[in-house]
């Protein structure tokens, strides 16, 4: 069904992947750990809409209902960075968006070594550096599962997870294919970037004549492998911004030398209504889950080296 | 999709003023017409409240001068149809999209999230096709910007497909110097700084 033009389609993201090495913003990543050469004083608004983020959530940190007083938060940044901010009431209207930032470089960057100190943990140099890949949330959520647990003693599998895979699908009027391109993250050992294409064609019969109905779309965001070896994918449309989520349902061993070349995903953004009888009984379940579940199961395989995102044969 | 001659049924009821019904009927078809609605969106809490509103009126739970079932059927018809012509854009979907414009459903009618035109969508996930079916002796709004002061051109621009981009510059402009306005730029005049 895909024309000699889509047998070569390549999508626009995975062509640019290849380059991502370049960008200025990985090469500033690269240097998360030289606070000398960052420039921590002057702040974009992304930036800034971080800072506030990690001070209101360090002002709520403390136990009883109403937090910290601001007062006190200055105070407590003075005592780690050895810089004062300033009037007492300067950080709270900052807060509240009734003073502009300081212009003391010193004091700006002294709140960014104060919430990016191991002690406090509000947010990362890495977070701060490249605000807009979101990647925090994924750090904050594996900071979640990881706790109480005790850490892994071996080096993480998942480079292994790396690479380009394809699902393709075909019916006697639809077809799709999804590309699945999932890039390590640097100085991430559970953590993936994910880039998804997605193409969609379709021949359907209108009024004594068939229409052939194309659409792609493309998604971008993150996964993480979880210590249960699970992996959860958050992705959003670069267009409009739609959720949807995929999760790992079976595999094959991550831990194992075995080529780690298939997988099977759920994919989900909406829930499924109940079925009308509003209480579902376990003997019905399985015919609830074939009518609504199995309709989002996708099977990756891998993109071997060289192989082109060719449509399904018959 | 709904069925055909079901549609039919209630383009006729609308068409005809629906004048050989009785009050009584008229405003039970609606309400009807109003549940089914919510059933086909009911992810669509806009949509929800609307029914919800539109129902209490038709009850006589709610004080209203505009007691016309026609006239809440006339608005219920143009916001489902908008949002099914909307959803028959975001999956390219030519063939919906082409029976919806037969139908006469709105064809600027914008997301209540996005702000989006269906022209957006099939602008935004490069649906040649679909594009076709809606502007098909259509009139297309060129000139209407999304939630984020996003034209059509530009999502065609952010997606990678130049000629469906160079076409939707070329129809916008056309359409700009139809209405004697200057070419719209990429983001609204509030958000580009004023030079010097």
């Amino acid at each position: 069904m895909f024309g000699e033009r889509d047998r070569r389609w390549q999508p626009p993201e995975l062509a640019r992947s290849a380059q991502t090495r370049s960008r200025p913003s990985v090469r500033r990543m690269k240097a998360r750990n030289l606070t000398a050469d960052a420039d921590l004083s002057s702040w974009s608004k992304e930036q800034e809409k971080l800072i506030k983020r990690a001070l209101l959530a360090y002002k709520s940190r403390s136990p009883g209902t109403r937090g910290l007083s601001w007062q006190g938060i200055q105070q407590d940044i003075e005592h780690l960075t050895g810089v004062a901010m300033g009037g007492k009431d300067h950080l709270r209207q900052y807060i509240a968006g009734t003073r502009p930032a300081t212009d003391n470089a010193a004091r700006r960057q002294a709140l960014v070594e104060f919430l990016t100190h191991p002690d406090m943990d509000l947010m990362t140099l890495g977070e701060f550096l490249e605000p807009g890949s979101y990647l925090h949330a994924a750090r904050r959520l594996l900071e979640y599962l990881r706790t109480d647990l005790d850490p892994v003693a071996v080096d993480s599998p998942i480079r292994r997870i790396s690479g380009l895979y394809v699902s393709e699908a075909k019916s006697h009027s639809e077809e799709s294919r999804i590309i699945l391109n999932i890039t390590h993250v640097e100085d991430e050992s559970w953590i993936l970037r994910v880039l998804e294409e997605r193409q969609h064609v379709s021949t359907l019969k209108h009024k004594d004549e068939f229409i052939r109905s194309e659409s792609r779309s493309a998604s971008s965001g993150w996964c993480v492998l979880t210590p249960e070896d699970n992996l959860l994918f958050f992705l959003k449309d670069n267009q409009y911004g739609k959720n949807h989520y995929y999760h790992l349902v079976s595999d094959l061993e991550i831990w194992t030398d075995e080529p780690y070349d298939n997988f099977l995903l759920l994919r989900y953004d909406y829930p499924e209504p109940m079925p009308q009888i509003r209480s579902l009984k376990n003997y019905e379940i399985p015919d609830f889950a074939n009518r609504t579940v199995a309709d989002g199961l996708i099977a990756f395989r891998r993109l071997n080296d060289g192989e082109t995102t060719s449509p399904t044969q018959d | 999709m709904i069925d055909k001659q079901e549609w039919k049924q209630r383009l006729h009821f609308r068409n005809d003023g629906a004048g050989h019904l009785s009050f009584g009927q008229r405003v039970a078809a609606t309400t009807s017409y109003l549940r089914e609605m919510a059933s086909r969106h009911k992810r669509e809490p806009s949509v929800l409240q609307f029914v919800r509103e539109s129902i209490a009126v038709l009850d006589g739970g709610a004080e209203s001068t505009t007691l016309d079932p026609d006239i809440i059927m006339n608005e219920a018809r143009n916001i489902d149809f908008g949002l099914l012509l909307l959803r028959a854009s975001q999956e390219g979907n030519a063939r919906d999209v082409a029976k919806l414009r037969e139908w006469k459903a709105p064809v600027n009618f914008r997301d209540p999230r996005t702000g989006a035109t269906p022209l957006h969508y099939v602008a935004a996930y490069r649906a040649r096709a679909a594009f076709r079916a809606l502007t098909k002796g259509a009139d297309c709004d060129f000139l209407i910007r999304d939630k984020k002061g996003r034209l059509a051109w530009e999502l065609a621009v952010n997606a990678d497909d130049a000629a469906l981009a160079r076409l939707l510059i070329y129809k916008t402009r056309k359409q700009a110097e139809a209405a004697g306005v200057p070419f719209p730029p990429r983001r609204p005049p509030a958000e580009i700084p004023a030079p010097g």
